[in-house]
């Protein structure tokens, strides 16, 4: 049993609760239909009528982020210029503001 | 020990059927706010069994251990949260268990499916799991603000155990703050409000599923018993997510009200926590979705850190002010 006097937790309970659990699901799992389809042309992946690609397991796990994020990526590709004076200037910056954080708060 | 094994038994089945339960009576809100008939509130059952009578499909090229097992674990995982949560009454594992483990446990059905997805091989499956992982970056700050504030909250009352629900939810937050903090606590529990969609997936933050778009995304090569685990851990995880919401902000029962004691105040605050349930169900989900449209992908996060998050710092900030005060 861990407390931190924030919160607690009991291993053992979990493991014990996880696997009641996974017994009940398991056994739900074992009321469906056990046979699976193995014809070759209704395991093709669907691609909307079009031959699918070959190969695409997560190739490019990140896109989402790169997405989602594109105008901070921008904002922070124009920030790294390769001149270490501008990296030296934004670390005496960060550290400034950090300091005054620290001793304002 | 063993009695407390049976109670897990029985909230994991109740779980099931409230949860599908409430899918019907969510989509009849759903249908009648579009001036639909809508489907029967036991069509969620007749999904649930016809999936399962039907075989499943395993695409070709799939990691089919992964593909298989991800629906398991999505459905145990979100099971696993409602012994550490109150449904009105304290949580059965109270002293076992607490926020910051539903927190995580909370995460682990979005990742089920996400990697079910990229297992599938499917380019569609492998966009929604990207989106879904993207909106899980939106939604999970907003998430985490709220359990920070109550429990800060309640630290700075001078209670102990803060992440504990059993004390979350036997100490209202309302009754804690002043009217400055109490405004403040509005302010994230509309924010919470909004995480409650992105959590569960549907409008406007249903895009990782997008039907008109990636054509079903994530679940798109998932059929049988598969699509049915994953089906009752989205119903399951309704009442899961709802529960939390209901402890960290409505905890409040009936039985004081009508001077009850004994079972009979059990009952009546069990009855009184469903009907939370459902109005949590009706505002978090019907009419957030039906008043909405889906979002674009690239709007999510925006949305989600844009809102939300700016809404519960500022209210975090007046639950600060308020204590010093």
């Amino acid at each position: 049993m861990i407390v931190t006097g924030l919160g607690s937790w009991s291993p053992l309970i979990f493991l014990l609760c996880f696997a009641t659990i996974s017994i009940i699901v398991f056994f739900i799992r074992c009321l469906g239909e056990k046979e699976c389809i193995k014809e070759k042309e209704k395991t093709v992946l669907f691609f909307s009528g079009n031959p699918p690609p070959i190969e695409n397991r997560a190739t490019n796990i990140y896109w989402g982020f790169f997405e989602a994020m594109g105008r901070y990526y921008r904002r922070m590709k124009r920030i790294h210029s390769g001149v270490v004076n501008d990296y030296v200037y934004w670390f005496v910056f960060v550290v400034v503001v950090i300091m005054c954080v620290v001793i304002f708060l | 020990m063993m009695f407390k094994v049976l109670l897990v038994v029985v909230i994991s089945l109740f779980a099931i059927v409230m949860g599908l339960l409430y899918k019907g009576i969510d989509r009849i809100f759903t249908a009648r706010m579009q001036s639909r008939v809508g489907p029967p509130v036991i069509q969620p059952f007749r999904d649930v069994r016809k999936l399962l009578v039907k075989e499943s499909i395993v695409p070709e090229n799939a990691v089919k251990w992964l593909f298989n097992l991800m629906p398991v674990l999505a459905l145990i995982s979100v099971i696993m949260i409602l012994p550490y949560v109150p449904m009105g009454m304290a949580p059965l594992l109270e002293t076992h268990g607490d926020l910051i483990l539903v927190l995580y446990l909370l995460i682990f059905p979005s990742l089920a499916l996400m990697i079910g997805g990229f297992a599938s091989s499917s380019p569609y499956a492998a966009v929604g799991g990207q989106r879904e992982m993207v909106k899980m970056m939106g939604y999970e700050f907003p998430l985490v603000m709220a359990a920070i504030s109550v429990a800060w909250l309640l630290r700075s009352s001078g209670i102990s155990n803060v992440f504990s629900l059993a004390v979350i939810s036997g100490n209202p937050v309302w009754a804690l703050a002043g009217p400055i903090g109490c405004a403040g606590l509005i302010m994230i529990f509309l924010s919470m409000l909004s995480v409650i969609p992105g959590e569960l997936g549907r409008a406007p933050f249903d895009v990782s599923e997008a039907d008109s778009e990636i054509a079903g995304g994530i679940l798109l090569e998932y059929s049988g018993r598969n699509l049915a685990l994953f089906y009752l851990a989205d119903a399951v995880k309704t009442i899961a997510v709802a529960s939390v919401v209901i402890a960290l902000f409505l905890p409040y029962g009936i039985s004081g009200f009508f001077g009850l004691s004994g079972m009979a105040a059990l009952a009546a605050d069990f009855i009184f926590y469903l009907a939370k349930l459902l109005c949590i169900v009706f505002i978090g989900l019907s009419f957030i979705g039906v008043v909405s449209g889906r979002l674009r992908i690239s709007q999510v996060v925006p949305v989600y850190w844009k809102y939300p998050v700016m809404v519960s710092l500022t209210g975090l900030l007046l639950i600060a002010v308020d204590t010093v005060l």
